[in-house]
């Protein structure tokens, strides 16, 4: 009786419940603080109001100015009773400051009391949730790990470690939400798991384009941007910080025009995609295998919407190959799960150890479809959060001059050979739909994936990524899978005296270095003002 | 959407199915889908009460709920629908749990008779005359309870679990019946159904019935299908038979006091005791209740045939005299069964013995008729053999094979009350066809019977159930992905960590371990914010992200974990990251710990020359440390003659351990130091321990 299309949450009534709650448009601020009861099982799901234009610091040293980049206006906290956001509790009484634009829901095991203060876009207690499957998931895979650790030992060569898991699921069906869950609950069990975020339309404590790895210790930060938590900073932080790796996907489609991988020219942007997964999965499968506890507890893996769908299989397929998947949790849709189930678990076979185990999982109703407005300013949040940090702290980036010739700069080749190098069409509102229709050249080879490229003013507000890797020998094959050590933005770029502006994280000497110029994440024109 | 009401209604069946406990998301999970199909709401309504009355025991009241949440949060058409049968589907599931979920059930009863909360309606959620009736019914059951229980503390007997109420007859030994117990044993056999009766007694006059016109109409003793509501107006409609009525009283009068004495004869025969008790309930029922003529006549069919089995001759009690007594004797030992029976005290090998239970049995599914399936599987075999012969060998062959055992007085008095009810007509099922029934089918049901008396399915199945749920028997398969388990979350995730981080709501075990952890995270919690506070004025930048060998070699070091516990692994960490590196890594002999739990003595020239970390440019503070009893500087590392901040040592160094060149600081944060520190630091291809920030 799910009718997933339809409960957008501020529009749907929920009819069993009882309590009393505000809906939807509500005073604009200050408002006065509201209390939502929610009972057992039940969670409280709200959406702020995106801003549409961020205010944001000039990074000057006084770290109160950019403290400012995120105005809270939204607070929320817990009275009574117990509450977790996607599966990180909240602590008691202490106020959650959420950044505008967060879509969040706050889920009670035991029920709880909120009082929350602030302007929504909308706000409402919905008792019919997902969590109860999410949950099992959760100690279904906790029942893999233990089986994993009993059969093999803690870092014994026998040992099969944790699951492996890989979540699919269509645009806005909650992958990242139920990978943040089942690493909030892998958590809360003194796991360390690791997640694997391969789209990168959205980056896991990165920016977009970014695709990372990382070992979740601690805890997700529920205030933060992404919703886990921030990397690594140079101080102090309230919220332990992760350690990424980090890989760079510069491209925003993955060629989602194309049918299966047959097709496409080894430097494609799916031959770039797999590439960079094949590589990252080495990296994992090292740390796993270096790592007990990480390989204990296994990996989750972020899908992006693409391999949910039909063009993307032969991207499932490669990514259950690399990683070596053994569990795909299908979200949502019944043709890919039969699909998967045909492709990896065909009926009848006996299900080995070694075979792939698929299942299917409900939407949740919570999900909310995100257009490209939203996305974008979310990017742009994210972006800004690499930078200036984001949810009060206050991070120092600084602009370096470099000359032209003092840095390498490459451009996908692919890329920008396609019809348009602003990917961003504010047409489209689903970054599926909005694909390139890349005017392939069949010659186009794996050894040209990047063209050198002169800076011009094109260059302006772009991203670039600063991979490890310089100055490669090949200039292709190593720096396409090289990790990234970080990425810089394009403040300015002076053609009189062949100098670009560029704003680091961290001081770091560029001379020398390669660059990376991808189309994606589009620019972020007002990042310095 | 245009799904079908078959379609609708078994959807709505597989999630009631799922419903196991008192779980509030399942139950407004029903809910919402019962809302979303009002135009179903028959066949959903069907489904629901089907399946209250199918469903185990310890399940009944979750189902319940859902009626009740349907009812009250749905709303029309569904109190309509539900209400019909409201009567049965009630009673039926009160007499066959446990007392606390019948105290659920009375709960729920009363929120019945008012207004929706919040609705302002103050219409009741039920029409008042179904509520009533029920409520009248189990008044009548408490009644009675309190009865048994007053007369079993006269005869000493483990108390009754219901309160006790004052009651107006005095018990008369049962010793007193003089009937032969062979014969007694025959009559107590419609226990579950006749047990109300004793009831009455106190309450009303009585009026018997002769059970000869009652045999008259065998045919209308099991109305098919009985609707609450209609019944409800038999009910109120008063019965002219009066005389038929004192007969009929009259006879269980007369089978209860045989089984009386045949229980006397067999003290701790618990069949007996239990076809007493079910007699003295159907005197009950139909003592205190306005029977319509035909369930009358049903009852006294029952009856009759009962006493003609007893007697093998079907005569009428010649002069019914309201002796109190009688029934006060019943009362007596009405009690021993139920509580047996609530409290499970009684093994299976108490069975009545074959010939008493037989009789019994087949009186028990002749009489009760029902529709309602059996609730719990017979487990043993032998009771049933046992049972079996005799129930053949009873004179008696007219209980219906496929007739279940509608009723199990497993606990509480209510549990009789449905079975008279039932056995009175009301409740629906296949009238029962005595005659055609062929011998050889009695034992099932009557070992079924046997069983259910002997054994109250909702206590031993129910009450393990939270110890249960709270195991972790998830794995992926659907149907176990699709079962809540609250308990086991709960459990699992918050309360098996009572000890929570009140910073940021990490939970720790409440042992020795979880207490040692959770001060080492208040601790790091402590640390971080006195650093926070120290260095707000010093900018901090995001650090560059690791490469993919010292990535495989970084560990993330949960703050909680015992710092010598991890020594193994950070050690390894350096050695491995320095080994990867090729490089001289000075810092990782010194650096096997977190960073802030690095410390060295205060050296003896501080005090003068008030020396400061070259990296922040803040002053040392001096910490007495317990374990060296001595001055130290916490979070120092000694590096080249110098002493900094280990963690601002490994914060610079982080962003050098990158390619083979060590990058050149563009804007290094106080320049002169910087300048200094550059020739000590950068030349070393030195990789450090990758942390987290803030450790």
């Amino acid at each position: 009786m799910n009718i997933p299309g339809l409960s957008i949450p501020g529009l749907s009534c929920d009819p069993s419940d009882l309590h009393p709650t505000t809906t939807a448009t509500l005073p604009a601020e200050p408002s006065p603080p509201r209390t939502h009861i929610l009972p057992a099982g039940s969670e409280y799901r709200f959406e702020l109001p995106l801003k549409s234009h961020l205010s944001h610091p000039h990074f000057s040293a006084d770290p109160a100015s950019s403290f400012s980049s995120i105005n809270a206006a939204f607070t929320l906290r817990v009275t009574s009773g117990s509450a977790e956001l996607f599966g990180t509790e909240l602590a008691p009484s202490r106020p959650y400051a959420f950044a505008p634009g967060a879509r969040a829901a706050v889920f009670s095991w035991a029920g709880a009391e909120l009082e929350v203060q602030g302007e929504v876009e909308s706000e409402f207690v919905a008792e019919e949730t997902s969590m109860a499957e999410a949950a099992n998931v959760h100690f279904a895979l906790e029942n893999l790990r233990e089986a994993s650790t009993r059969s093999g030992g803690v870092g014994g060569d026998a040992s099969m470690g944790g699951p492996r898991v890989l979540v699919l699921g269509a645009k806005d069906s909650g992958k990242t939400s139920l990978c943040k869950i089942l690493s909030s609950y892998a958590l809360r069990m003194g796991r360390q798991p690791v997640v694997v975020n391969l789209d990168h339309a959205e980056g896991h404590a990165a920016v977009p384009g970014a695709l990372t790895a990382t070992v979740v210790a601690g805890l997700l930060d529920p205030e933060s941007v992404s919703g886990w938590g921030s990397s690594g900073i140079t101080g102090p932080s309230a919220v332990p910080t992760s350690t990424p790796l980090v890989y760079f996907y510069g491209m925003e489609g993955l060629g989602e025009g194309i049918m299966g991988g047959g097709r496409e020219p080894q430097g494609g942007r799916r031959g770039v995609w797999k590439a960079v997964v094949t590589r990252m999965a080495l990296a994992v499968t090292g740390r796993m295998e270096d790592d007990a506890e990480a390989k204990a507890a296994g990996f989750l893996i972020d899908a992006p919407a693409v391999l949910g769908d039909k063009k993307g299989y032969d991207l499932v397929e490669h990514v259950v190959s690399e990683f070596s998947v053994n569990v795909v949790l299908v979200l949502g849709s019944e043709r890919l799960y039969s699909d998967m189930r045909r492709k990896f678990a065909p009926q009848g076979q006996t299900s080995t150890e070694e075979s792939v185990r698929v299942v299917k999982l409900t939407k949740s109703e919570g999900c909310v479809a995100r257009d490209e407005t939203y996305m974008r300013a979310l990017r742009a949040q994210q972006i800004r959060g690499y930078f200036f940090g984001d949810k009060g702290l206050s991070l120092n980036p600084l602009t370096v001059m470099v000359g032209f010739d003092d840095v390498t700069i490459y451009r996908y080749t692919e890329a920008s050979s396609s019809t348009g190098t602003s990917s961003y069409l504010p047409g489209n509102d689903s970054d599926s739909d909005s694909e390139y229709q890349p005017t392939l050249n069949p010659s186009t080879s794996s050894t040209t994936i990047f063209t050198k490229t002169t800076p011009s003013l094109g260059l302006s507000n772009a991203i670039l990524a600063i991979p490890h890797t310089s100055a490669p020998s090949t200039p292709h094959a190593d720096l396409l899978t090289s990790s990234i050590m970080g990425f810089a933005y394009v403040a300015d770029v002076d053609e009189t005296r062949k100098a670009i502006r560029l704003l680091v994280p961290a001081p770091t000497r560029l001379e020398g270095r390669t660059l990376v110029w991808g189309d994606w994440p589009e620019g972020v024109v007002d990042l310095l003002g | 959407m245009a799904s079908s009401s078959d379609e609708v209604a078994a959807d709505f069946e597989d999630s009631l199915k799922d419903l196991q406990i008192n779980n509030r998301y399942e139950i407004s999970n029903l809910t919402i889908i019962a809302k979303e199909n009002t135009e179903h709401a028959q066949a959903i309504s069907e489904v629901l009460e089907k399946h209250i009355r199918k469903t185990p025991p310890q399940r009944k009241l979750p189902a319940l709920y859902v009626l009740d949440s349907i009812v009250k949060n749905v709303g029309s058409p569904y109190p309509v629908y539900l209400g019909k049968n409201l009567f049965s589907t009630f009673m039926d599931a009160y007499q066959l749990v446990d007392p606390a979920t019948r105290r659920n059930m009375e709960g729920m009863l009363k929120t019945w008779k008012e207004g929706i909360p919040n609705s302002g309606d103050p219409s009741p959620v039920f029409q008042s005359e179904v509520t009533k009736r029920i409520e009248n019914a189990l008044i009548k059951a408490k009644t009675a309870a309190v009865q048994s229980q007053q007369n079993q503390a006269r005869s000493n007997r483990s108390p009754f679990p219901l309160p006790p109420r004052p009651m107006q007859s005095p018990a008369l030994p049962y010793r007193n019946t003089p009937t032969p117990p062979h014969q007694n044993s025959m009559y107590s056999a419609p226990p579950p159904n006749v047990g109300q009766v004793p009831y009455g007694n106190a309450a009303q006059p009585r009026q018997f019935t002769n059970p000869q016109t009652l045999a008259a109409q065998p045919s209308q003793q099991y109305p098919t299908q009985f609707t609450p509501s209609h019944q409800y107006n038999q009910y109120a409609s008063p019965s002219n038979p009066q005389a038929d009525l004192e007969r009929l009283l009259h006879d269980i009068d007369r089978l209860i006091k045989t089984a009386q004495s045949e229980w006397a004869a067999n003290f701790g025969d618990t069949g007996v005791q239990k076809r007493l008790q079910a007699l003295l309930d159907l005197q009950n029922i139909v003592r205190g209740q306005q029977l319509p003529p035909e369930q009358l006549k049903a009852v006294q069919d029952q009856v009759s045939s009962l006493s003609a089995q007893a007697h093998h001759v079907p005569k009428p009690l010649q002069q019914f005299q309201p002796t109190q007594n009688q029934p006060n004797t019943a009362r007596t030992y009405s009690p021993q069964p139920l509580q047996q029976a609530s409290q499970q005290f009684q093994p299976s090998s108490s069975q009545p013995p074959p010939t008493q239970g037989g009789i019994d049995m087949n009186m028990i599914a002749r009489i009760l008729g029902t529709s309602t399936p059996i609730q719990q599987p017979t487990h043993s075999i032998p009771q049933i053999h046992s049972v079996a012969p005799s129930a053949i060998s009873t004179p008696q062959n007219q209980i219906q094979p496929n007739a279940p055992p509608a009723t199990t007085p497993q606990s509480g008095t209510g549990t009789s009350l449905l079975d008279a009810l039932r056995s009175a007509g009301f409740v629906g099922g296949t009238p029962a066809t005595p005659a055609s029934a062929a011998p050889p089918t009695l034992p099932l049901p009557a070992a079924s019977i046997v069983q259910q008396l002997s054994t109250p399915p909702s206590l031993p199945t129910g009450l393990p159930k939270p110890v249960n749920t709270s195991k972790n028997d998830v794995n992926l398969n659907p149907a176990s992905l699709k079962t809540p388990r609250p308990d086991l979350y709960i459990s699992r995730l918050l309360s098996s960590r009572p000890n929570q981080c009140s910073t940021c709501g990490r939970r720790f075990t409440a042992n020795d371990t979880g207490r040692a952890q959770k001060q080492r995270h208040l601790d790091w919690h402590f640390r971080t914010n006195r650093r926070m506070q120290d260095e707000s004025r010093r900018g901090q930048n995001r650090a560059f992200y690791i490469d993919e060998l010292a990535w495989i070699k970084s560990r993330e070091i949960d703050e909680s974990a015992d710092p010598n516990a991890g020594d193994n692994g950070s050690g390894q960490l350096a050695n491995g990251a320095v080994a990867a590196d090729g490089g001289t890594g000075t810092a990782g002999k010194e650096g096997t710990k977190d960073p802030k739990m690095r410390y060295i003595p205060v050296p003896p020239d501080a005090a003068a020359t008030k020396p400061r970390c070259p990296i922040c440019q803040e002053e040392w503070k001096s910490v007495w440390r317990d374990e060296v009893q001595d001055w130290v500087w916490m979070d120092a590392i000694k590096v080249g003659g110098r002493v900094y901040h280990a963690t601002c040592y490994e914060e610079v160094n982080r962003g050098l351990g990158v390619g083979t060149q060590a990058p050149k600081r563009e804007t290094p944060t106080p320049d002169s130091i910087l300048g200094k520190r550059k020739g000590e630091i950068e030349g070393r291809d030195v990789r450090m321990k990758l942390k987290k920030e803030g450790l």
